[in-house]
């Protein structure tokens, strides 16, 4: 604590390379060591205990809001009992790996092959999905071509329920639960259930108590501070923060500060509990407004300071993981604006600050997604706008009116479909009244259709392959997709459930279940259901794919007769070597999704009713909805290792499409990729998808806003729900002049004239990159 | 040309900027009284239909070559030649071509066709519209007219990019329907623009005279072409923004040239006349700077990535 002004500001650590850190696992280790015989949901309430005991108190110079994972930060935490141990074999080789580098020290290498590798080689989630579903869906064989189900590493991907915490303080969790317990005591002669709910409880209590000695061990080392502190100013804030951690978790806040804190406090414990995926704040502007008294500055500070320490800890993955999941993002969602329960616009001051907050750090996390109404304010147009004419591209933006009739149609009630939030980076949620993991499966749209040219692949086995040279129809073909698709997606979801299973039978989470409504009250752990809802998502990788390759086929094969199936199918095994008519005319002549053209287009909307149909018909380990999705995070590039040629023209190891949108992208530019995407039913892709438009920053800014207003609105008006945005860049530029495949709707313009940027011979692509980088 | 049911088009392009205020829908008509030498879309000269040869997508099959009726394609050039006299555009070789690397330039399309195109983007005309430009679209004046009376019946804000060497009878008759004139003015000096563009100043300075004392809102377009349509950028500046401000007109813009044109050339197996390096940006601020009148705004403009 003396060597308080030793410590780096919090700005500067948390942008370090991230270190492994093995603090979380060796004391959750410790817990279940110590306590074999006691309930799982009391060993894990343990684990949180001694982690929270051992935790260095650290307050860095410039923080007000505080409560650290460690000294040296970012962390990166393996979690044995999930995929953590799949880091063992790369554990030297950490720092010097070429994908997302991490410090590492020999120390906590011996300590985490000698004390804890070993005790939870057989328990952990593998060892026992594989005695509920077959050994070859737990396999990474199939994985790495065809799903991967993200539960192996624990369950997460939720917005917590941080109005009802702020609204009751710790200590009614601590006092009803004990309450609970006596209660639940005296039933036990006769309710079974009784017996059943104690543990839970217990857990409960033990948590809280850790949390508020942990708040407590901050108040102290604050006020110690303050005692040493020469500036007044600074001694101020350390007594404030002192009273503040006084107060909070154990209470209700009083004012933002101590609101803002208890959210911290809350949101860190849960990121040592959990897999740190997508653990998310939901509509901060909306329950934090209450505590605003208009001092607008300190609130912005407040935020950063919020915003800034969630970059704390990464997410750590082995190298092929990171194939799938590259950046080590946490993708903790955040949400501003869109309208309140009663459905009228709740676009607020805090809305406002927190976007400044959002574009002053420039971090990848949280990962702001903005909610538009039709009566949105233009100045939160503007917000946005300003935000990427920075270049700054974390942020999102969502249209209500889609999101709501999703969520009424997986059968919210329409004041909680209006409350809606997005999770991680683009899951479409009930707030902190569901525990919705929009992320449960990551799926390869592309295999299926390939099964059914190939009979060489890990999934092929699972697929009935019909005779291609008994198919005499479009339509025919595309019955035998989608029975391809209903046997490798079924396979995709029992594995899930599998992990669903394991999770609630090995890793109840007793804090992530106060956070989300309903357990508490119900003494059921999230991991058990107690959730009111309790949705899985399905998010697919290679749509844009699937849909060029149907009307590939359609037109080359039933149309044109330039090939038949079986044809098409060798020329697929052999990556088109030997068939480079055939390849340009697949990329050529054959119509793109993305271009506005509706004999292609047709099969993006048949393709999303197909796969809803199908994913509404499956449930999981809960008997709750699959939601179907679009949005791949990373895994597009490594299911894209392991995807052959496609009828589309993409090649075999190349990158599938990522998200909702086209692939060869709209050479007929924004408006017509965006005509295209909107012929799909999207209240049908509930669970949330991604819609990811390149586009130059220039134009953001472009005539006071109004082009970027005008996308939007129109976006907004054909029934269009999430947006993002990736800023043009030289690099981009770069990147278009080595794989110009993939730029095909890079366009100059320039009054009256333009032509795309890959057909520009090379000296003038570079005459433009030089100007770009000059002037943008 | 008189009253036609079609108009030969070569392009519509969606989401453009910079062609008009907001996102528009611009409609390139074929065919062009000038022959500017360092026009940017040679393909809009030539009022019929060219074949392009996108030789970059060429991958030599050779499919083309025996198809040809006339056989105008041989494999002596890289990759191909194509005996442009001997080539009658009748897009066998089109058809045939694999890689779409053929291309008919200049398609003829009627009112109905053009409308149901261009309205494909209305939800986003809130703040935009459709610009009608070319080649020169006021050659196909009778269609042009008809087709904006039908846009303005759609309540779609209209723009028309002009060089003004058309009978004055095409701007009595469309000027009504314009919301806003894009008038391209490339050089005062006749001498030099005979030189330039193959015709003279005359007419077109008639018919900008004559809008001038018109209501419609004009924007004046001059290119800029160092050596060829100014000698001293300077005074050259100067003085086109005096005459501009002369007319009442209180917007310019200026073009600096740029070569991205270039390759467009040779697609249609014609030369390129000029070989410039593009003024330096800073040098026009610095006149516009100079010379700048309080009445003018004049806009440079460059080009624009999206």
């Amino acid at each position: 604590m003396g060597s308080y002004r030793t410590h780096p500001p919090l700005d500067e650590a948390v942008r370090r390379q991230p270190r492994f850190s093995i603090a979380i696992p060796y004391y959750y280790t410790k817990a279940f060591r110590e306590n074999p015989g006691k309930p799982n949901i009391i060993r894990m309430a343990e684990g949180l205990r001694l982690v929270l005991e051992n935790l260095p108190i650290v307050i860095r110079p410039d923080e007000l809001i505080v409560g650290t994972f460690d000294e040296d930060i970012p962390i990166a935490v393996p979690r044995p009992e999930a995929t953590g141990l799949n880091i063992m074999g790369e554990l030297r080789n950490l720092g010097e790996r070429h994908v997302n580098p991490i410090r590492v020290s020999e120390d906590d290498i011996r300590v985490f092959e000698e004390e804890i590798y070993p005790y939870w080689r057989e328990y952990n989630f593998n060892t026992y999905a594989r005695e509920v579903v077959p050994e070859e869906y737990v396999d990474v064989a199939l994985w790495a071509e065809l799903y991967i189900p993200t539960e192996v590493g624990g369950i997460a991907h939720a917005i917590l329920d941080y109005p009802a915490l702020l609204s009751r303080g710790l200590k009614y969790y601590l006092e009803k639960a004990r309450e609970k317990i006596k209660i639940l005591g005296e039933e036990a002669d006769k309710d079974p259930d009784a017996l059943r709910k104690i543990p839970f409880y217990k857990a409960v209590v033990i948590i809280a108590e850790a949390l508020i000695k942990y708040a407590h061990r901050y108040a102290e080392a604050a006020r110690e501070l303050a005692e040493e502190e020469g500036d007044p100013l600074r001694r101020r804030e350390l007594l404030k923060i002192a009273d503040v951690c006084m107060h909070v978790p154990e209470n209700p806040p009083r004012d933002l500060h101590e609101a803002i804190q208890f959210i911290w406090f809350i949101h860190m414990a849960v990121h040592i509990e959990n897999f740190e995926h997508g653990i998310s704040f939901g509509r901060i502007d909306q329950y934090l407004y209450k505590y605003y008294d208009g001092d607008r500055e300190y609130a912005l500070r407040l935020f950063k300071n919020l915003f800034l320490k969630v970059n704390e800890i990464v997410a750590l993955y082995d190298s092929l993981a990171t194939m799938y999941f590259g950046g080590m993002s946490t993708t903790q969602g955040l949400n501003v604006g869109g309208v309140d329960r009663s459905g009228g616009d709740a676009t607020n001051e805090l809305s406002y600050i927190v976007i400044e907050a959002i574009k002053e750090n420039n971090m990848p996390n949280p990962n702001l997604i903005v909610r538009f109404s039709r009566d949105s304010p233009e100045r939160l147009y503007n917000a946005v706008r300003d935000v990427l004419a920075a270049g700054v591209n974390a942020v999102a933006v969502v249209y209500d009116d889609i999101g709501i009739k999703a969520l009424m149609g997986d059968g919210a009630s329409l004041e909680e479909a209006r409350d809606y939030g997005i999770v991680g980076c683009v899951g479409l949620s009930t707030g902190g009244v569901g525990f919705n993991n929009t992320a449960a499966i990551f799926f390869n749209l592309a295999k299926p259709l390939e099964t059914l040219f190939r009979d060489d692949l890990p999934s092929s086995k699972y697929v009935d392959r019909p005779s291609l040279s008994s198919i005499k129809s479009m339509d025919e073909f595309i019955a035998y997709y989608r029975e391809s698709l209903k046997s490798l997606l079924s396979i995709a979801v029992k594995a899930a459930n599998a992990y669903q299973y394991a999770n609630m039978v090995l890793k109840p989470t007793p804090l992530m279940s106060i956070c989300i409504r309903g357990c508490f009250e119900k003494g059921l752990d999230v991991t058990e259901g107690g959730a009111k809802y309790n949705f899985r998502g399905v998010h697919i990788a290679g749509f844009a794919d699937v849909v060029d390759s149907l009307a590939a086929i359609e037109k080359a094969v039933f149309i044109d007769g330039v090939v038949s199936l079986e044809e098409l199918g060798r020329a697929l095994k052999k990556d088109f070597r030997g068939y480079e008519k055939l390849l340009n005319y697949l990329l050529y002549k054959c119509p793109k999704y993305g271009n506005d053209d509706d004999q292609v287009d047709k099969y993006a909307r048949l393709l999303v009713d197909m796969l809803y149909e199908i994913v509404s018909g499956m449930r999981n380990f809960y008997g709750e909805k699959y939601r179907l999705g679009i949005h791949a995070m990373t895994t597009h590039v490594g299911f894209g290792l392991f995807t052959g040629a496609l009828p589309s023209g993409r090649k075999s190891g190349k990158p599938l499409a990522n998200d909702i949108g086209p692939r060869m992208g709209g050479e007929k530019g924004v408006t017509a990729s965006i005509r295209s995407v909107t012929k799909i039913d999207l209240t049908k892709v509930s669970n949330g998808f991604a819609y990811t438009l390149t586009l130059n920053p220039r134009i953001v800014g472009a005539e006071e806003g109004r082009i970027f207003i005008g996308l939007l609105r129109g976006y907004h008006r054909l029934g269009g729900f999430h947006m993002q945005f990736n800023a043009l860049s030289a690099d981009i530029l770069r990147d278009a002049q080595r794989n110009p495949g993939k730029y095909r709707d890079l366009l100059v313009r320039i009054s009256g004239y333009s032509a795309r940027f890959i057909d520009l011979p090379r000296e003038i692509q570079d005459e433009i990159i030089c100007r770009y980088e000059y002037k943008g | 040309m008189n009253r036609e049911e079609y108009a030969l088009i070569f392009d519509i392009q969606r989401f453009s900027l910079g062609d008009g205020p907001g996102i528009r829908t611009v409609v390139f008509f074929k065919g062009c009284p000038l022959h500017c030498l360092w026009c940017h879309n040679p393909e809009s000269q030539n009022p019929s239909p060219e074949l392009l040869f996108r030789y970059m997508r060429c991958i030599s099959c050779m499919d083309c070559i025996p198809k040809c009726p006339r056989d105008a394609i041989t494999d002596l050039g890289e990759p191909l030649a194509i005996d442009r006299g001997k080539c009658d555009v009748c897009g066998i070789c089109v058809e045939v071509c694999p890689s779409h690397a053929l291309e008919i330039c200049g398609r003829k399309m009627s009112i109905e066709e053009v409308i149901r195109e261009v309205l494909r983007d209305r939800v986003f005309y809130r703040y935009g519209g459709v610009t009608l430009s070319g080649g020169e679209p006021l050659y196909q004046y009778s269609f042009v007219s008809r087709l904006l009376r039908e846009l303005k019946k759609h309540g779609v804000h209209t723009v028309v990019e002009t060089c003004g060497h058309v009978p004055r009878e095409a701007f009595e008759e469309v000027a009504g329907y314009i919301d806003l004139l894009y008038y391209d003015l490339k050089a005062l000096d006749d001498e030099r623009h005979k030189m330039f563009t193959g015709v003279s100043n005359k007419l077109i300075i008639s018919n900008l005279e004559y809008l001038a004392g018109k209501d419609v809102d004009i924007i004046i377009r001059t290119p800029v072409v160092p050596g060829y349509n100014f000698i001293d950028i300077e005074s050259g500046i100067c003085r086109l923004i005096e005459y501009v401000d002369s007319l009442g007109i209180d917007r310019l813009e200026l073009l600096p040239y740029h070569r991205f044109g270039e390759e467009k050339y040779r697609m249609l197996g014609r030369e390129y006349g000029i070989s410039l390096q593009p003024p330096s940006i800073k040098t026009l601020e610095e006149a516009v700077d100079k010379c700048g009148s309080k009445r003018v705004s004049v806009d440079i403009i460059i080009p624009l990535l999206t």
